[in-house]
């Protein structure tokens, strides 16, 4: 009787944030799901059963046979933009996190330094990505400083409005999501682990190699994920970074939105759903999201 | 791991400070060129120093009124802490004890971090689409319009109080 009168308070608690996530996470998705199987014309959307969003997305895709249709080549743009902010993310993330779980010894430094990195955060993402056009420019402080110092004669274009600037904000947005929960699971590690593999003659490589990475690795998985579908779905740094000239997976939604081709959009959202939710269930075989967080 | 500092302790450390670098060094360049003179541009070198943008912004020499949107973003920004604060407390207590679709909850919480925004924008965009269709066709208009806004800013901002709660 009590457990049951617990156990209904606990439900009565939960209740307001179910109903958000009801109203505002999974109808949503729902509306997406059933929109994407509509008909549309030039101005609405049609609620009667078409699979237009789709064909038209994957329009020319059999006639242009071997070569690649603008959605494909979309697509592989996004994931060749994604695999690289990935592998720069990782790699910069797990040092960083590195550095302050192992060399850092007090805890109130780890507190300050971790604290400097997330001050940055403070402000909007479109501010920050702003703030690499007057560096990246024709005649930003790098092509200046490049020219002064006599290494180039002509300012480099390809600096700024190219895959290069999209991938340098990236990276400068999210690596520190990358960060915090490698960090995570190396603060859990046990000293004693590595003193064991000191005592017993390993190098420090070798501790890395053996003990540290393998433990760390809910942490890279959880990162990864997030760097990942952020990544995926961004239209705002590419587009931004991009000049606006560089099409990706968030951008052709956002395309088909302004075009009011709702169903379109919505197509185009499952596809990325689809395509997202395979990369996480590939990388989550690798670990239990549960049990870390 | 002695007591003296290893060599690749200053080497991490010099990797360290430039990342803290990398993070700043564009945010620093923009605050410097805030004070760039009348003629210059986003452009270094700067052609003078002076405080003249910042009397246009506050000229309102933009397009929008800027006292305006800063109360505009000040009150969204209260109420979605305001709400998320409350309900992330109150589920977070819940899940302390135990619940009939508390792991379903927790999955849906995980899932809602890391969906493109995109999807849930657009799929929040079309919920109050149809919900104003259905509701111009039932003869009461314009009251539903524009309000897409502030579940989306709760849908992102919910999971992450939740988790301090736990």
């Amino acid at each position: 009787m009590l457990q049951d009168r617990k156990s209904f308070a606990a439900w009565l608690q939960a209740a307001p944030m179910m109903l958000i996530f009801a109203l505002f996470f999974i109808l949503p998705l729902v509306f997406v799901t059933i929109v994407s199987a509509w008909d549309y014309n030039e101005y609405e959307m049609l609620p009667a059963f078409s699979l237009r969003g789709y064909t038209d997305t994957f329009e020319g895709c059999i006639a242009e046979l071997p070569g690649l249709c603008t959605i494909l080549k979309t697509y592989l743009k996004t994931l060749k933009l994604c695999l690289l902010t990935w592998v720069l993310t990782l790699l910069i993330g797990f040092t960083v996190a590195y550095f302050l779980a192992f060399h850092v010894r007090s805890k109130t430094w780890q507190i300050v330094l971790s604290l400097l990195c997330t001050i940055p955060f403070w402000t909007s993402n479109v501010i920050r990505m702003i703030a690499w056009i007057p560096l990246l420019g024709r005649n930003g402080l790098v092509n200046k400083g490049l020219q002064g110092a006599g290494l180039i004669q002509q300012p480099v274009e390809w600096l700024l409005f190219s895959e290069f600037s999209v991938v340098l904000a990236l990276v400068h947005l999210f690596t520190f999501f990358m960060v915090v929960p490698i960090f995570n699971s190396m603060i859990r590690i046990d000293k004693r682990l590595i003193e064991a593999a000191y005592d017993a003659g390993a190098t420090g490589w070798q501790t890395l190699v053996n003990i540290v990475i393998p433990l760390a690795k809910p942490g890279i998985v959880i990162g990864s994920i997030f760097v990942i579908t952020i990544v995926m779905g961004d239209f705002v740094t590419i587009g931004v970074m991009g000049g606006q000239q560089i099409a990706s997976a968030g951008k052709i939604i956002e395309a088909r939105l302004n075009a009011l081709q709702f169903p379109a959009a919505a197509a185009n959202a499952v596809i990325l759903l689809g395509i997202t939710i395979m990369i996480i269930s590939a990388l989550t075989r690798i670990v239990d999201i549960r049990k870390e967080l | 791991m002695g007591d003296k500092r290893s060599r690749s302790f200053y080497v991490l450390a010099a990797f360290f400070a430039a990342y803290v670098l990398f993070l700043y060094g564009p945010m620093i360049a923009i605050y410097i060129l805030s004070f760039q003179g009348p003629d210059g541009g986003l452009t270094f070198p700067m052609n003078g120093v002076s405080l003249v943008w910042f009397s246009k912004v506050f000229a309102g020499a933009g397009i929008v009124d800027i006292g305006a949107a800063f109360k505009r973003s000040l009150k969204l920004g209260l109420v979605v802490m305001v709400l998320t604060v409350v309900l992330s407390v109150s589920a977070g207590m819940a899940f302390r004890k135990s619940f009939r679709g508390a792991t379903f909850l927790f999955y849906v919480a995980i899932a809602s971090l890391i969906m493109p925004s995109i999807i849930t924008s657009l799929g929040i965009a079309l919920e109050f689409r149809l919900l104003d269709d259905f509701i111009i066709k039932s003869g009461a208009e314009g009251w539903t319009t524009a309000m897409g806004f502030l579940p989306q800013a709760l849908v992102r901002t919910l999971p992450g109080p939740c988790r301090l709660a736990f």
